[in-house]
């Protein structure tokens, strides 16, 4: 044994935990000790790693998928929304002042964005031409047809319900005898959209679960392959902060590359269904597109999956800090 | 620095250990606790550490009262404190510098510091040129002196020992012991718990006999 050379002990407060060195490299230094660990601890079951990776990553990829599609019926639903068209058909004797009237009225309604008039004869004109019926129709003393006002709503501010709410306000007026949108398409999308919602939800609230319950069993297994070094990291002044960290670390790096490869899946799943919306597109001669992931759906699917695996780690790094001998 | 109030430990089972210890230990002192196995010595430096909770009585650890100490002081508390176990505790997947390193690292100390103390440790232990090395390859002396090497690096001011020696030859045994007298020399306070009678009588410092969870008072002088 060498020179002997030890200083003297400093004397220190037991309830004051800084030491003599800078808290905040302290505190940088820690941290990045714990990732290291982190990584390491991961490295060091790299099978047990990808699998928990992969389960995580299906878990949130299914609610990212919904959240596609749920983008996809919006975007649908307001091309459809766009056409959508209320017919007022006016009362046979109305008198063209109180039409212009009621015209004028309709147009400072915001609710509108435009409206066109089309007259009985005019009306009579237009079906003559789109069907052959002109023999029949000449045979006919008046015109059957009444008047009409084609209002066509700001799609922008209002939905399907506010539209029809706004129709059935149209149909008050005197003059109108009945007020008819072109709704079936608008409400049976609108409605799937709701349902396709509210089973996201669903589908998420359960798979947040199925998430903190594996990455949780997973930090459960590595923390067994690590009972000795926290049981001699507690024996020498560790805190339970500085043993839980390093799993925090390992939950967060779960979360974050398990919501990653997700984000791979949906990215894969919407490329392989493009070609089949193109040639979609074509049978219908519309133009249907494929809303892809946004910058938003990116940074959710991200932090749920950092959120959840720290979670999940929280809760498994307590218990196992607890179950250990040397605890009080 | 250390005071022991008519201390007692009862364990779920029923055994008492500890019955109602009274004792001063002096700030610098090296004292000895003797005594068989199951005398209650390693359920005192356990009690000291904050390891176990007395049942009853009162210990002041340099004026603080350790019943005061809630479990988040705990960490603080041992970072005060070296604690050497018969078995060093290694952890054999790690080198014998990153053994040393971390109660300095449990710390948050930088590196370039944890660098120069666990160097300083392990050079004091002399097992400076097996830093990189796996505990496992190690033997039984120089595992314990890298226990020892971990119980110092933190500089602490209190040393807690359970059977140092109880694994060692008689001339490791003497090795560490003199370590142990040179660390009292420079201001630590040792307790040492050690049944190897003839090794510490070569001493003359402080012993104190245990017997079934009691101090025995002490003959004048002689030994068993």
């Amino acid at each position: 044994m060498k020179q002997f050379k030890v200083e003297k002990p400093k004397k220190k407060n037991v309830a004051n935990q800084h030491t003599d060195h800078n808290a905040f490299s302290s505190w940088f230094t820690m941290h990045k000790a714990a990732l290291q660990n982190a990584t390491a601890r991961l490295m060091k079951t790299p099978i047990a790693t990808l699998l928990t990776v992969l389960v995580v990553a299906v878990a949130l990829s299914l609610p990212a998928a919904f959240q596609v599609i749920i983008k996809n019926l919006e975007k649908g639903q307001a091309a459809v929304n766009e056409q959508s068209r209320i017919s007022l058909y006016l009362t046979k004797n109305a008198s063209q002042v109180d039409i212009d009237n009621l015209l004028a009225e309709i147009k400072l309604n915001s609710a509108a964005k435009q409206t066109r008039y089309i007259s009985a004869d005019q009306g009579l004109q237009d079906f003559k031409t789109q069907t052959r019926l002109n023999d029949i129709l000449d045979l006919m003393s008046n015109n059957p047809l009444p008047a009409v006002i084609h209002v066509i709503p700001d799609t922008q501010k209002l939905n399907p319900q506010q539209i029809k709410s706004f129709s059935e306000e149209l149909a008050q007026f005197a003059l109108v005898d009945m007020a008819k949108i072109d709704e079936s398409w608008i409400n049976r999308l609108f409605s799937i959209t709701q349902f396709v919602k509210q089973v996201t939800i669903a589908i998420s609230l359960f798979l947040i679960f199925t998430v903190l319950i594996v990455i949780g069993n997973t930090i459960k297994l590595l923390g067994q392959d690590f009972h000795d070094e926290i049981a001699v990291s507690k024996l020498v002044g560790a805190t339970d902060g500085y043993v839980r960290r390093p799993f925090l670390y390992s939950g967060l790096i779960y979360g974050l590359l398990g919501g990653f490869t997700a984000l791979c899946l949906v990215s894969i799943g919407l490329i392989w269904l493009t070609p089949q919306v193109e040639q979609l597109s074509q049978l219908h001669q519309t133009q249907l597109e494929l809303t892809g992931l946004g910058f938003s759906d990116v940074l959710t699917v991200l932090s749920t999956g950092m959120v959840l695996g720290l979670g999940g780690a929280w809760v498994a790094a307590n218990r196992l800090i607890h179950s250990l001998p040397l605890q009080n | 620095m250390i005071q022991l109030e008519n201390v007692r430990k009862r364990y779920i089972s029923g055994h008492e250990a500890l019955r109602g210890i009274n004792l001063s230990i002096n700030r610098e002192e090296m004292l000895f606790l003797t005594g068989h196995s199951g005398a209650g010595k390693s359920t005192l430096l356990k009690l000291i550490a904050l390891l176990e909770r007395p049942s009853s009585g009162k210990i002041i650890f340099d004026e603080y009262d350790l019943a005061l100490l809630n479990d988040k002081h705990i960490p603080y508390h041992r970072r005060r404190i070296g604690i050497i176990f018969q078995n060093p505790t290694l952890l054999e997947d790690q080198s014998v510098f990153a053994n040393v390193a971390l109660p300095l690292q449990v710390s948050g100390y930088p590196e370039a510091e944890i660098q120069h103390r666990v160097n300083a440790s392990l050079d004091l232990v002399g097992l400076l040129d097996k830093a990189k090395r796996s505990p496992i390859v190690l033997s039984g002396g120089e595992q314990q002196r890298v226990g020892i090497a971990r119980a110092i690096v933190s500089r602490p001011e209190v040393i807690l020992a359970d059977e140092p020696t109880g694994n060692l030859d008689p001339a490791l045994s003497q090795d560490i012991m003199n370590l142990f007298i040179r660390l009292n020399q420079v201001g630590i306070t040792l307790i040492i718990a050690t049944h190897d009678l003839q090794l510490i009588n070569r001493f003359k410092h402080r012993q104190i006999e245990l017997k079934d969870g009691k101090i025995i008072p002490p003959h004048t002088g002689a030994n068993t």
